[in-house]
């Protein structure tokens, strides 16, 4: 099998080689030339060097003259439960209309630092999606809309209340608020209470993402899935564990029915037909790329199948082959199977509907009784409001946290609309002045939700909370209190919503206690939201049939999709860390791009950042340069949306291209994918891959996989062991050492990852980074392979699903299509961070000792002492330290992608326990030592050892998936000891082993169920 | 000395002048007697340039060293507060104890400043007339918070808990601030600098006794090494990483 990182590393051009082995590649510039300039030259002049040297003596002797005065500023009145430097925890929500996460808030000193996940929720179990992570920061982004305003000039509540109060009364046509899915039942009640005191008023939810479809397809409802209990998923589509309805739920459930142990040899099997390479598709046991119009037949002929129907005209050989075995395993798992579809086309959920219908999943692995609240917009809704908006037949338009004019195919009109005054009043309560925000007269910003009392009910029965964490920074007031005080109510909202939970928690004496518990757990058992009313009427089978099996379409179709960072392009659209988060799969950052399959590519003579116009059939058009995804469906393109905000601050600006503007919008549904025409325009745009960056491993000794058939038969032989041969026979590596081995009596701290449990979300890349103080460098340094993240994902492609069509094709023929594996790569994800070597090469070459090794196991880096010489990185064979080229907390360059470490306001969300690294040192994963001491230190002052499970890093906490767990080695008794033990010589194994660094890292094989075998009934009791 | 070197002098100027008034000595004796201190071919002899060259360098050197070392050093740093508060009067007259104030020296990593409500406890009843003690007043009101002046700064790139140090480690305050009772007026009693505090654990022995996180290592300790204390190095208390993160 070969793996292999990129397409330029499967080519091994002349260029990828002679980069490959070099981690600090010289033809990259020091220092940026001046543009344009002839003095491009890297090499400072002496000038340079004497003037800098010069002030540097100059500051110094300033420097000495005289400290500084520093203030101790204590409490007037100090809170009971606040003490300084003591971290609190606060159990909250995050939701932002696509993402449901129950979240507990890290409080420092008065200020939010961090957002781990919250245990005790049922829905996402203490799993915490990358977006989550990072919101984080948008508490203190300082683009958001600071007071109110009236018509640009700033307003005080009263003021502005006012002037709304008379212009709801006065005006004359229909109300409405246009927001995304709601979930709160009081922030519903809030709206009520308006639509009580307005004239014709209409509360129109519309989903970025929606799933219009969905709904309409199962009578308004959104089911609840549940893939724990699915032995065979296939998914049209639907990218569950990235970006569909609701991941993080997904994930966990998906991951239990997928870790093997010895007692456990069994799994689920994944068939996943798919347009893009999504991150759910390369986790999939059996993937097949299909066009977006195929989609409807591949549900079409998985319905004929399972129902006994006629077959399909217009799918590939190797399509119809994958139905006919999902077909089959499907009716072998009668009620343990799942169909799901991320199509937004009514007849195509239709048809999956009654597929599950059919095969008697509907209350085993999916729930229409205990659906799930998350999406509730309709799309046929919201276009009518276009249309209504620009016959002028709505007075008041009012805007909560929606942003159409940027995110619907339709925002030109409304902005146009808009821009005429179409409604007499329009008011904004979005926290900045976006697209939309900026078009509206009256502007009442929403308080962030981190400085928010709020409600939630993700699922039917589920029910969570959110509580202020901070002061409220600006001068915004809660959305719901200002819906009240138009309603004409003076209550507060902590009151309004106290008093709303009476009918969930009982009215008798016992509800203070009840709420109090509520409000300290997060979450609470019991159901408020009642299902909202779909208008749009079902489809029949029969017409979603006939719709679906009309020809196929001519033409490159191109399909939009969600990035698992940025997502729909809202606040996290400001958001630096969401920018740099590599995707899952092209491990791009910082903006959009087309993917476009290798052989068209060839074909049109695009190379890699290429930038190409693409034309939808409507005539909408965009520029994005070309990256050649391996996977991509042949004749398709695909587009990430959530790019090319043009006002949402200084981070997302012109950061990438609007995709929105592609898709299609009927009467009755958005669907997000369309027909295009590609032409290069001659210009290009690098696109910021970290792809082959740091990528000097030999693969054979690094990725491990191997097969559930294999696995079940002898787990001792899935996998690889080096042995190094001695003269007492073969041994080993750590048997043959040089080195004496270090004696550890008080902790061993160790980590094991699971690969067959990563998913490869990357939400532990942005744990590491929000915990642990990393900066963000902007895509000129990503481009520069200078990005500064401490864990990173690798993903390797492989494949060797060729081997299966000997018979068929004959060998010649498939030897040559083994040739271009490019085409349908299988792939695995390997998070990578320092590996704590016991036997550390990075310790050896450290001429100023500031690399050293720890009493507990910890390959310990001082940045104080380093003096930047750069062995270490050049020494270690896993490449994952971090080399701090500039002053990216200082240095002006790095103002607009790093503000959060520049302005009072942005450095309230750094970890104070962790140093912020200057220029010129060299920094790496710590294993979150200021976590381990911070345990220690809490278990010595209570006079005990510490708990296994006490203490984590924050890799390891905000797995969705728990494929990361982290411990004491030393301790038998440990998760991790005995995870070990048991995997020991089965499926645990070290990254090249044969080096004898001895990491204190170990992974575990990635066991594929891939179509070989098969799943059998019986035993899965 | 001096007045050693001075009555030399005296004495053999007296000497001088007593054998200049004398007719008979020999041409060699009043060769000794004649002779003149050639200043000038002192200052032109090389030897000399070159050792108080020598010396002249090796001064401004030691200076310069010192200086350097002392750059941000602020040990006996003694600044004036907003309100004079005496530590002398509370810790020392009044035996309050520290906690008392200093909420959480023995919980978290800053020993707290005591907000204004702490100072109420008392002053709401005691010395309410003093000019002082009205400031706390005044700020109240205003709600303005206290501005002190902060003494003890740690770099930012070195971790410090008080927590470690006197719930776990048991050590007194006066240990690193010094007979604070005695303070009028606190200032830097310790130079905080990291050979004080590597110093200070590689002295102090670990505070053990009936602590059961250490149980076990009191015990492989005693095993191997009994000779020696179980000191805060020898169990890694001088790792890079025990403070530096």
């Amino acid at each position: 099998m070969k793996y292999w990182k990129g397409i330029e590393e499967l080519d091994n051009s002349p260029e990828f080689a002679r980069n490959a082995f070099a981690e600090f590649p010289d033809f990259l510039p020091v220092k940026e030339g001046r543009a344009g300039s002839p003095d491009d030259s890297s090499v400072a002049p002496r000038r340079d060097f004497l003037k800098l040297m010069g002030f540097g003596v100059a500051a110094a002797t300033l420097a000495a003259c005289e400290t500084p005065v520093h203030k101790a500023i204590p409490y007037l009145n100090k809170p009971e439960e606040v003490d300084p430097t003591i971290s609190n925890f606060y159990a909250s929500t995050y939701f932002t209309g696509s993402d449901y996460n129950a979240v507990l808030v890290k409080n420092r000193d008065g200020r939010p630092i961090k957002l781990e996940g919250n245990p005790e929720s049922p829905v996402t179990r203490g799993g915490l999606s990358a977006r989550a992570q990072a919101a984080v920061l948008n508490l203190y982004d300082g683009a958001r809309l600071q007071q109110f305003m009236i018509k640009g000039k700033p307003a005080d509540y009263a003021e502005l209340d006012k002037a709304v109060r008379a212009g709801l009364a006065g005006t004359t046509g229909k109300t409405v608020l246009v927001s995304p899915t709601i979930i709160s039942p009081s922030t519903k009640r809030a709206i009520a209470a308006l639509a009580g005191n307005s004239r014709n008023f209409e509360h129109i939810m519309y989903d970025v993402n929606s799933a219009s479809g969905l709904l309409q397809a199962n009578g308004g409802v959104l089911p609840g899935y549940d893939f724990s209990k699915a032995n065979v998923i296939v998914s049209l589509g639907a990218d569950f564990l990235g970006t569909w309805i609701s991941p993080v739920e997904y994930s966990r459930q998906y991951v239990a029915n997928r870790k093997v142990s010895t007692d456990k040899r069994t799994m689920s099997r994944h068939f996943q037909f798919e347009t893009a390479l999504s991150l759910t598709g390369s986790n999939a046991d059996v993937r097949v790329p299909v066009k977006p119009s195929e989609i409807g037949k591949v549900a079409l002929a998985l319905y004929n199948g399972v129902a006994g129907g006629s077959a399909v005209a217009g799918l590939s050989a190797s399509a119809q082959k994958q139905v006919a075995q999902a077909v089959k395993e499907l009716q072998a798992n009668r009620g343990a199977g799942l169909v799901v579809s991320g199509s937004n086309d009514p007849a195509v959920q239709t048809v999956v509907a009654a597929i599950n219908q059919s095969l008697g999943n509907v209350g085993t692995t999916l729930s229409l009784t205990e659906p799930s609240f998350v999406r509730q917009g309709e799309d046929g809704r919201m276009a009518q409001f276009v249309s209504d908006l620009k016959n002028g037949a709505i007075g008041t338009v009012i805007f909560y946290h929606a942003n159409p004019v940027f995110n619907h195919p339709r925002g030109k009109e409304i902005e146009e609309a808009l821009r005429a005054n179409k409604a007499a009043m329009s008011i904004s309560l979005n926290d900045r002045l976006d697209e939309t925000g900026s078009l509206c007269q009256y502007q009442a910003p929403d308080h962030h939700w981190l400085e928010s009392w709020n409600d939630y009910e993700p699922k039917r029965g589920s029910l969570s909370l959110s509580q202020p964490a901070i002061t409220p920074i600006f001068k915004t007031r809660q959305a719901q209190e200002t819906f009240l005080r138009w309603a004409g109510s003076e209550e507060t909202y902590y009151n309004f919503l106290k008093d709303g939970w009476r009918t969930v928690l009982g009215t008798n004496v016992g509800f203070q206690t009840a709420w109090d518990k509520a409000v300290h757990d997060g979450v609470a058992t019991g159901s408020a939201l009642t299902v909202t009313a779909f208008t749009t009427q079902p489809m029949s089978l029969a017409a979603a049939t006939s719709s679906l099996s009309g020809g196929s379409k001519a033409g490159i179709e191109a399909v939009l999709y969600e990035k698992v960072g940025i997502g729909e392009g809202g606040v996290e659209a400001n958001n630096p860390f969401l920018h740099e988060l590599p995707d899952p799969i092209s491990k791009a950052t910082w903006g959009n791009y087309v993917a476009v399959p290798r052989k068209m590519a060839e074909d049109n003579k695009w190379k890699q950042g290429d930038v190409i116009k693409v034309t939808s059939a409507t005539g909408a058009s965009i520029e994005v340069p070309v990256l050649v995804q391996p996977g991509q469906a042949d004749g398709t393109v695909s587009i990430a949306v959530g790019y090319g905000r043009t006002k949402v601050g200084k981070v997302g600006n012109t950061v990438g291209a609007n995709a929105f503007v592609l898709a299609q919008s009927t009467p009755t549904a958005v669907l997000y994918h369309n027909v295009v025409t590609l032409q290069a325009t001659g210009a290009t745009n690098p696109i910021a891959q970290t792809q082959t960056h740091h990528t000097i491993m030999d693969r054979r000794e690094v990725v491990q996989e191997n097969t559930l058939a294999k696995y079940r038969e002898n787990p001792k032989e899935v996998t690889e062991y080096e042995l190094i041969a001695t003269p007492d026979g073969l041994e080993k590596p750590n048997k043959v050492s040089l080195w004496q081995d270090y004696q550890y009596n008080d902790h061993h701290w160790g980590m094991a990852i699971d690969l067959n449990s990563c998913i490869g979300c990357g939400s532990c890349v942005i744990g590491c980074q929000t915990e642990n103080n990393i900066a963000v460098v902007g895509k000129q340094q990503v481009i520069n392979r200078r990005e500064m993240h401490w864990m990173r994902i690798d993903r390797y492609y492989s494949s060797n699903h060729h081997e299966d069509e000997f018979e068929k094709e004959g060998k010649l023929s498939t030897y040559a299509a083994m040739e271009d594996p490019a085409d349908n790569p299988q792939v695995i994800f390997q998070p990578m961070m320092c590996q704590h070597c016991n036997h550390a090469p990075c310790e050896t070459v450290c001429p100023v000792l500031a690399t050293t090794h720890s009493s507990e196991g910890l390959n310990q880096m001082t940045y104080n002492r380093c003096v930047g010489t750069r062995y270490c990185a050049n020494n270690c064979p896993y490449k994952v330290r971090r080399f701090n080229w500039f002053s990216y907390y200082s240095n002006e360059k790095f103002e607009d992608v790093n503000g959060h470490m520049f302005t009072d306001l942005g450095r309230m969300v750094l970890n104070p326990d962790v140093t912020v690294r200057a220029r010129g040192v060299m920094e790496k994963c710590s294993l979150c030592v200021q976590r381990i001491q911070l345990g220690k230190l809490e278990a010595k002052k209570q006079k005990r050892r510490p708990k296994d499970g006490e203490i984590v890093t924050a890799c390891a906490q905000s797995c969705p998936t728990e494929a990361i767990v982290f411990g004491d080695m030393r301790d038998p008794t440990t998760r991790l000891s005995q995870l070990l033990r048991r995997e020991d010589g089965e499926r645990a194994f070290h990254v090249l082993d044969s080096i004898n660094v001895q990491p204190n890292i170990t992974y575990l094989t990635k066991i594929r169920n891939g179509v070989v075998e098969f799943f059998p009934k019986e035993e899965n009791a | 000395m001096i007045v050693l070197v001075v009555t030399l002098a005296i004495i053999a100027n007296l000497m001088k002048d007593v054998l200049q008034g004398r007719k008979d000595l020999d041409g060699r004796d009043v060769e000794i007697l004649d002779q003149r201190f050639d200043w000038n071919k002192l200052y032109q002899s090389s030897a000399l340039r070159g050792i108080v060259g020598v010396v002249f360098g090796l001064v401004l050197l030691y200076a310069g060293v010192q200086s350097v070392m002392a750059v941000g050093l602020t040990q006996g740093y003694q600044p004036t507060q907003p309100i004079a508060f005496s530590h002398k009067i509370h810790a020392g007259e009044n035996q309050i104890n520290c906690a008392y104030c200093h909420t959480s020296v023995y919980k978290g990593k800053s020993a707290n400043i005591p907000s204004a409500n702490i100072c109420m406890n008392c002053h709401s009843q005691i010395k309410t007339e003093s000019p002082e003690i009205k400031k706390i007043y005044r700020a109240i009101e205003r709600k303005q918070p206290i501005q002190w002046v902060r003494i003890h700064n740690l770099p930012d790139l070195a971790y410090f808990n008080h927590s470690q140090h006197t719930q776990v480690g048991g050590i007194q305050c006066q240990t690193c601030h010094g007979p604070i009772q005695n303070m009028e007026v606190v200032y830097q009693y310790s130079a905080l600098t990291m050979g004080w505090c590597i110093n200070c654990h590689r002295e102090t022995p670990l505070n053990t006794k009936g602590n059961a996180y250490y149980d076990n290592l009191v015990k492989l300790h005693d095993k191997s090494n009994s000779a020696v204390p179980f000191t805060v190095s020898s169990n890694g208390g001088t790792e890079c990483s025990k403070c530096h993160y």
